[in-house]
């Protein structure tokens, strides 16, 4: 297939769940297409190697992740203002919105480094060897870091997602 | 702890609604593709064929070049006309100021910005410092001109090199790029510190006349550095560099703190070593608790006069004012007194006194909007700050649900970096 061709179609599936992943990470809906873009952009110049990796999303995913930090260290986010977590339980169920706002609200409050395995594990769908690869990570470090995120996610997002996880769990 | 599943279901809903563009697939691709042609032309900036005519000696650098397409016994276009020197040495030709890095200046118009960039492309004509030549997320090119600060980037192969005297520097012949706006562009080097500068723009002329000027920066003097990453990182090296810094808090809500936004004078201006620097860097929190907590004792203050709540921080003079006119100074704790709140002023925009701030302050703070950014519904866009408090953050409370303009108000509250009010001041709708 015509390379060029073949990247058209790879950048028109994933765009859209790139650019969710890049909100994820941290950026404002803005800053996310911008990002994507300059990570697909790399890719472009080195399409052969995304085309001949084992799991292209997860070479394009290290490409975002590491765009990613080289933009947070250019503009130097020494402070990320964290709005404060709602009081009440994210389950209303006639709160969608409040729910969203405040899933983003808790992923701002992992590390960087627990928030890009999250996002890349639970949104991405990458596995956790892939997690591993796109990362430069071993996989202990990113089941580690998985559990200690999703535990940390659970006590912000509130009682009743934990509630639901204990009812949930075997255990 | 949350289950895999739930964790897939709450990530995705985070982002459900989120509105994204069409995915920008083939403007990637010719972007890819200009890319490539771009690494093709830093290529051939090593193969354009020089003409050599070196202008020893010389603080400025003499008309020396020839476009690409010239054949060589083409006369060198005439030497544009030297300004007088300035009294420290440097060369600055009407109408334009002098920017540099490391030891060397250009002379750019005066009303050319600083780093107007998007994306590795200029929006405007600008100077640029750092960053330049990856395009690597993408504005549509613009007709416009720019000088790029950097460092080398390539070889420069057959270029001329000049003494300026302190410095020797490479140049090489303008040459001209296709593309959506086929522009002129030329360089020179300072290979000793690893500097370059590259001027391009759709006007040959102006590549010419900005290379023309490079020049030696005298003893004494220096250009600002470039910045760093962070502000703090920024400073030292100013620091380093012999510089006075000072460090400016700017409110940016909708920033993240610490983004180093500009600097006074501009970085890359050429000033006398020991100069003092300001670096403005933008603080963004909202200090939302903080803000509410503020909203709410000012609130208690007037209806709870006999116990009067604390905030963080020192109890000092508060400036009372009625819109950008401060009128008097009062200590917090006498604002438990509605009477120490009376402006007595015969009238404000129409209305008539005496005036005061703590009464609207006494109504219910649930038909109050408070917000950082100075909408102020009923005024033309935001009032003025109060002298000497415009680096304060600045609350505007305002009445909610009104039917007309004539009942609106607004008190600003002047808040500083730790929390004490500075101001009051009430504001009224001019009929």
């Amino acid at each position: 297939m015509d390379p060029d061709a073949d990247y058209t179609t790879y950048v028109r599936a994933r765009w859209d769940s790139l650019v969710r992943s890049a909100v994820l990470l941290g950026c404002s809906p803005t800053e996310a297409e911008d990002i994507v873009q300059t990570t697909l952009a790399r890719c472009y110049s080195g399409w052969a190697k995304v085309q001949s990796a084992d799991v292209p999303d997860a070479y394009v995913y290290r490409t975002l992740v590491n765009c990613l930090a080289k933009s947070r260290r250019r503009r130097w986010l020494a402070e990320t203002p964290t709005e404060r977590l709602p009081d009440r339980s994210v389950e209303d169920p006639a709160d969608a919105v409040a729910e969203r706002a405040s899933v983003l609200a808790a992923l701002s409050a992992l590390t960087e480094s627990q928030r890009a395995v999250v996002v890349l594990r639970y949104y991405a769908d990458l596995s956790e060897r892939q997690v591993a690869d796109a990362l430069g990570i071993p996989a202990g470090t990113v089941k580690s870091r998985l559990s200690r995120g999703l535990e940390q996610l659970g006590k912000d997002l509130g009682d009743a997602d934990a509630d639901e996880a204990r009812r949930g769990s075997p255990c | 702890m949350l289950t895999d599943d739930r964790a897939r279901d709450l990530l995705r809903s985070a982002v459900a609604d989120l509105t994204v563009s069409d995915a920008p697939a083939d403007e990637l691709v010719r972007r890819g593709r200009r890319t490539r042609r771009r690494t093709r032309l830093t290529a051939a900036f090593g193969a354009v064929a020089l003409v050599a005519v070196i202008a020893v000696g010389s603080a400025v650098v003499s008309d020396i070049e020839r476009t690409a397409d010239q054949p060589a016994a083409t006369q060198p276009t005439p030497p544009t006309e030297t300004p007088p020197p300035t009294e420290n040495g440097l060369v600055t030709p009407p109408g334009t100021r002098l920017v540099g890095m490391g030891p060397i200046a250009v002379a750019v118009p005066q009303d050319w910005g600083t780093n107007k960039v998007k994306c590795g492309q200029p929006l405007a004509d600008t100077v640029v410092f750092e960053g330049t030549g990856t395009l690597l997320c993408f504005v549509p090119q613009r007709d416009v001109s720019s000088v790029h600060f950097g460092e080398i980037t390539s070889a420069q192969k057959g270029a001329t090199t000049i003494d300026l005297g302190e410095v020797e520097i490479t140049r090489s012949d303008i040459v001209e790029v296709q593309g959506d706006y086929p522009f002129s562009v030329g360089r020179v080097t300072v290979p000793s510190h690893d500097v370059e500068v590259l001027v391009r723009s759709t006007d040959e002329q102006i590549v010419r006349r900005i290379l023309d000027s490079v020049q030696a920066i005298p003893t004494g003097y220096m250009a600002i550095p470039v910045p760093y990453e962070s502000p703090k990182e920024t400073a030292a090296r100013l620091k380093t560099a012999g510089l006075v810094v000072r460090l400016n808090d700017v409110y940016r809500p909708n920033m993240s703190s610490g983004v180093l936004l500009s600097s006074d004078p501009p970085l890359g201006s050429i000033v006398p070593r020991g100069s003092t620097v300001t670096l403005n860097v933008s603080e963004a929190t909202t200090r939302t608790e903080q803000n509410h907590q503020i909203v709410e004792y000012l609130h208690e203050l007037m209806t709870a006069p006999d116990r009067p709540p604390q905030i963080s921080g020192p109890m000092l003079p508060v400036t009372l004012g009625l819109g950008d006119e401060p009128v008097r100074v009062e200590h917090l704790p006498n604002l438990n007194n509605p009477d120490a709140w009376l402006i007595h002023r015969e009238s404000f925009n129409g209305y008539n006194g005496p005036f005061s701030a703590g009464d609207k302050l006494a109504t219910d703070p649930d038909t109050w909007t408070v917000t950082a950014e100075g909408q102020q519904s009923c005024s033309w866009g935001r009032a003025a700050d109060m002298p000497g408090f415009d680096k304060d953050l600045r609350l505007t409370i305002e009445p909610e649900n009104i039917t007309s303009c004539l009942e609106w108000w607004a008190v600003d509250v002047y808040v500083d970096k730790s929390g004490s009010i500075d101001a009051i001041s009430l504001n009224l709708v001019e009929p």
